[in-house]
């Protein structure tokens, strides 16, 4: 392209210094760009698979809390590697044949169902069986008589049959085949048959469990993955017209959202590239023209996208649906070069000397709006930031390097140019007048009416939310199957191992009652397969207690006596430590649970476990867990956490902080503009911020709650409202730059506009702020502009 | 889901507590299980004497102990041991309520407690006389000579096989003896006498299980 340059430019630029300078950046652009798109060309493949559609990828991390990031992420975790599919038909066997329907189809899909073990834990525990206590046989031995105990040794030993992994002499009360029962309460789910069985409200369910391959966040197994389960679940249905199929896992919301960004992806990116293609076509008349904006779109989109792979490790989705609403914007440059250019009989370069502090400005504003974004914690609206900050400067480097070069020697005035410089004549313009203010005091009072009414919104669905035909499946056979709250836990920490343990026991005793009560389902925690040492001491304490009752016990059913002595080891006897549990595969399932030593901010590392809590339905029961920590006698090293209220409030706390840095931006302003327009500034000023605060009475009187993203948009919105106003004060030619702004603007619209149609709320909040926003400040500026 | 490892102690219950594996039954062993049916006279209810005979692996003297036991089909099972020491326990869907001697009594609820799931289904399948439910778990084979029949059984699930070895039934109008083997290798000898049937629970009986 710059190859051309000689014939076409070679006496523009009266100072050959500069002139070279800006060939040389030109062509290095250029390289640069070609360099670019070749790598992203060439990995294009790996890049795409590194789409995230993970909706958790976007939450926000609290790096003021590394240790509840830790557990989170290990909770996080913990759920991806799955997939739960629930069959249920009209009775226990139509349930049978349905799972098998349902395992059929699922089969060949790449995932790998998880059959039960077939080493029987009882076979890693048994070594140190006697410092396992049911939390029953706890109690009952604390309050022991010698009857008691042989009544209970004699009655299990004359029993027709005693269900448990031991002969009646190696467990002669039962205690380990309790523990071992005990162990069973943490799920509903029980192995029969071959099936893992649950009956639910007289319902049965199957449950089929599986591992997800490595490959199952990239986009062609998830399409796979959802035929296979629709698959599954017409079958069964087919079968049986009254049978339930629900399934369950993080890929299966990762899958809907890859569909749902690829459908608003394509919306929004078609949408605002037609209605640009169209727009500039019909007011230019031009080819060229086009094709320009072509070259700037494209060079902003491989900026973007370049920027987007290698700073982040994975792309999320929800980032380039949000790319592709940058068009509306990136295009702006290339608008009001065109229409500085109209029947203009300037040299191109000497217009674009002219020109190039307005696109500087044009520039720095809306990129410092975008940047803020990076200022929040939440890693989507960060990746957001770059993309949008590295994206409008690819189309504005391309702009301004290149089109110098590219730009016919002048461009046509359109027909309707006439049209446009009349209406602006026409357009109501300010006057010092009482009609005026009337109007203005009118206008101000409704505002309030609707400010008044405006209220503030921070929950976690403003920002992001899943599939609500999945959530529904989820709720479901998250009560059936009495799934651990993904969002809610305890954490619980101590200076040694065993003093986490000692703590997390504590806890768990005061959460014994409310699962008494029916107020939680159960919990999830590392003791219950690893008992504290102290408590494992305890355990073999109390049952040293037995030694007597269990020599009169061998005496009367004429056992040998080394048998009742052989029966309980010392208190000497070794126990289960953390180090041999976590090492055997016994304890994998659970080792999610134990975090470990981290860095809590003190001298010494700290040990961490989490507690997780099932059937957790409400909000009342979770209030409650919150406050138990504090009550007395108060639990040492016990802490609740709630993902869900830990957001809302990172929300309302940046929500303040940009809401201040907007109430900043608009005082800055006036005093930032004055050196440029002097006695004018308010006359730049005031349209914008009359707009952001109707945007905000419309908001008001529309009922849409007030959120960290509307603020964002506001920001956005300030900073292309200041540039309308300042390209339309800034030139004379009043038609030419409406022309401008006004093609600026609807192209801005509608991308906001299709944006405001996506299905995630972050975005929907984004553009439907930003489209009224960009909206009003367009039809507002031309009244405050100066007569002739 | 992520605790199918841990299902193993409940994986007894679950196996004897869920029943119908719906798989078809050979036609010769249904038949078997016919000729059974044909000779045994199933009552609503039926009482009488047990004397149990239980050889502890590895020990040598047996246990031996008697006593009275009360079946009512869809109701419970209330089983009365009166030597060597008194101890009554009544099993019905629920829980198992176990009173000694001394008048202490031990409740286990079926909700809390995977255990009684266990002992109820065996009990019930084995004394009630139960065959259908039982074989729906066991493997089976059996014999069946004039009036009288014997029926063996063992796990069908392997995780059942960890809890017990095998079930023996065995015979004629009623169930004459019971042989349970565990894994662990305890054999328990059943002997059933002066067995009596009813239409219905007689008013008495009706309150023990209240």
């Amino acid at each position: 392209m710059p190859g051309s340059l000689p014939a076409r430019t070679g006496n523009v630029l009266n100072k050959p210094g500069p002139a070279r300078a800006h060939r040389l950046l030109a062509w290095c652009w250029l390289a640069f760009l070609l360099a670019a798109a070749a790598v992203l060309a060439s990995g294009w493949a790996q890049w795409a698979g590194r789409i995230d559609t993970d909706l958790l990828a976007l939450m926000p991390r609290d790096e003021r809390r590394p240790v509840h990031e830790a557990a989170l992420k290990a909770l996080a975790a913990r759920g991806e590697g799955q997939l739960a599919a629930l069959v249920s038909a009209r009775d226990e066997s139509a349930t049978r044949k349905a799972a098998a329907l349902a395992r059929g189809a699922l089969a060949g899909s790449g995932l790998v169902e998880r059959k039960s073990e077939t080493v029987s834990p009882a076979d890693f525990y048994l070594p140190w069986r006697h410092g396992f206590l049911s939390a029953a046989d706890r109690d009952w031995l604390r309050t022991v008589t010698p009857e008691a105990a042989r009544a209970r040794a004699l009655g299990l030993a004359y029993a027709p049959f005693t269900p448990g992994a031991l002969s009646w002499q190696d467990d002669p009360f039962g205690f380990f085949g309790n523990w071992l029962a005990s162990l069973a309460e943490v799920t509903p789910l029980r192995l029969s048959g071959g099936e893992l069985m649950v009956e639910h409200e007289g319902r049965h369910y199957a449950a089929l469990i599986y591992s997800l391959p490595h490959s199952a966040f990239a986009a062609d197994f998830q399409h796979k993955l959802v035929a296979r389960l629709d698959e599954a679940r017409a079958r069964v249905r087919d079968a049986d017209p009254d049978a339930r199929f629900l399934a369950v896992g993080v890929v299966l919301h990762a899958a809907a959202a890859t569909r749902q960004a690829e459908n608003e992806m394509r919306l929004i990116g078609v949408g605002s590239l037609l209605g640009t293609f169209f727009l500039i076509g019909f007011v230019f008349q031009s080819a060229r023209a086009l094709q320009l904006i072509a070259v700037s779109l494209l060079s902003g989109a491989i900026a973007a996208l370049l920027a987007a792979v290698l700073l982040f490790e994975r792309v999320h989705a929800v980032t380039l649906v949000f790319g592709a609403s940058l068009i509306g914007v990136a295009v702006d440059y290339a608008i009001l070069v065109f229409a500085q250019h109209l029947g203009s009989a300037e040299p191109v370069r000497e217009r674009f000397r002219h020109l190039l502090p307005t696109l500087c400005m044009a520039l720095v504003t809306p990129a410092l709006a975008y940047f803020a974004l990076a200022l929040t914690p939440f890693p989507g609206l960060e990746q957001m930031a770059v993309f949008a900050v590295c994206g409008i400067f690819g189309a504005w480097m391309s702009v301004v390097l290149f089109y110098p070069y590219l730009l016919p020697a002048t461009l046509p005035l359109p027909r309707n140019a006439g049209v446009m410089a009349r209406l602006v004549e026409r357009w109501p313009r300010w006057r010092n007048s009482a009609g005026a203010w009337g109007m203005a005091l009118l206008l101000a009072a409704v505002a309030a009416g609707g400010l008044a009414r405006l209220r503030a919104d921070d929950n976690i669905r403003g920002l992001f939310n899943g599939d609500p035909v999945l959530m529904a499946e989820q709720r479901a056979a998250g009560e059936i199957m009495r799934l651990s709250s993904p969002a809610q836990m305890f954490l619980v920490g101590g200076a040694t191992p065993e003093e986490l343990l000692r703590n997390e026991e504590a806890l768990i005793e005061r959460l014994r009652p409310l699962v008494a009560a029916g107020k939680i389902g159960g919990y999830e925690a590392v003791s219950r397969w690893l008992p504290s040492e102290a408590r494992q001491r305890e355990a073999l304490a109390l049952q040293g207690r037995l030694r007597p009752s269990l020599a009169r016990i061998a005496d009367e059913l004429e056992l040998p006596a080394a048998w009742a002595a052989a029966s309980f080891p010392d208190a000497a006897a070794g126990t289960l430590t953390p180090a041999i549990w976590l090492a055997d595969a016994a304890s994998a399932p659970f080792r999610a649970l134990w975090i470990g030593a981290a860095d809590a901010g003190g001298d010494a590392p700290r040990y961490f476990s989490m507690v997780l809590l099932q059937g957790l339905a409400g909000g009342a029961a979770a209030s409650a867990l919150a406050e138990l920590p504090g009550q007395e006698p108060a639990l040492a090293g016990v802490e609740w956490i709630d993902q869900t209220r830990e957001i809302s409030a990172l929300m309302t706390r940046y929500r303040g902080l940009l809401t201040r840095a907007l109430l900043l931006a608009c005082l800055a302003a006036p005093f930032l503009l004055f050196p440029f327009f002097k006695a004018r500034v308010w006359r730049i000023v005031a349209p914008v911020l009359a707009a952001g605060g109707m945007t905000l009475a419309i908001m008001g009187y529309l009922d849409i709650p007030l959120q960290l993203l509307s603020i964002l948009a506001l920001l956005l919105t300030l900073g292309m409202g200041v540039d309308y106003a300042i390209f339309l004060q800034a030139r004379q030619s009043h038609a030419h730059t409406l022309l401008a702004t006004t093609l600026a603007a609807l192209l801005t619209l509608l991308s906001f506009g299709l944006l405001a149609l996506s299905a995630t709320p972050a975005l929907r909040a984004l553009g439907l702020t930003a489209a009224l926003g960009v909206m009003l400040s367009w039809l507002l500026t031309p009244v405050f502009l100066r007569k002739g | 889901m992520k605790l199918s490892q841990l299902l193993k102690p409940a994986a007894l219950q679950a196996a004897l507590v869920m029943a119908c594996l719906g798989a078809a039954l050979p036609a010769r062993a249904a038949g078997l299980l016919d000729e059974v049916r044909a000779r045994l006279a199933l009552a609503p209810v039926t009482k009488g004497e047990f004397l149990q005979t239980r050889k502890l692996a590895q020990i040598g003297k047996p246990l031996v102990s008697n006593g009275r036991f009360l079946v009512a089909r869809d109701v419970g099972v209330i089983w009365e041991n009166v030597a060597p020491f008194a101890q009554t326990t009544r099993l019905t869907k629920n829980e198992i309520l176990q009173t000694h001697g001394e008048g202490t009594a031990t409740r286990l609820s079926a909700d809390k407690e995977p255990v009684v799931g266990v002992i109820n289904a065996i009990l019930f399948g084995t004394l009630s006389g139960d065959i259908e439910a039982l074989a729906q778990r066991f493997d089976y084979s059996g014999e069946v000579t004039g009036a009288a029949w014997r029926l063996d059984f063992t796990p069908k699930d392997a995780s059942l096989a960890r809890f017990i070895r095998s079930l023996s039934l065995s015979g004629g109008r009623d169930i004459g003896r019971v042989e349970i083997t565990s894994a662990a290798g305890d054999v328990t000898l059943i002997e059933f006498r002066a067995q009596v049937h009813a239409g219905e629970l007689a008013g008495e009986d009706r309150k023990r299980f209240e």
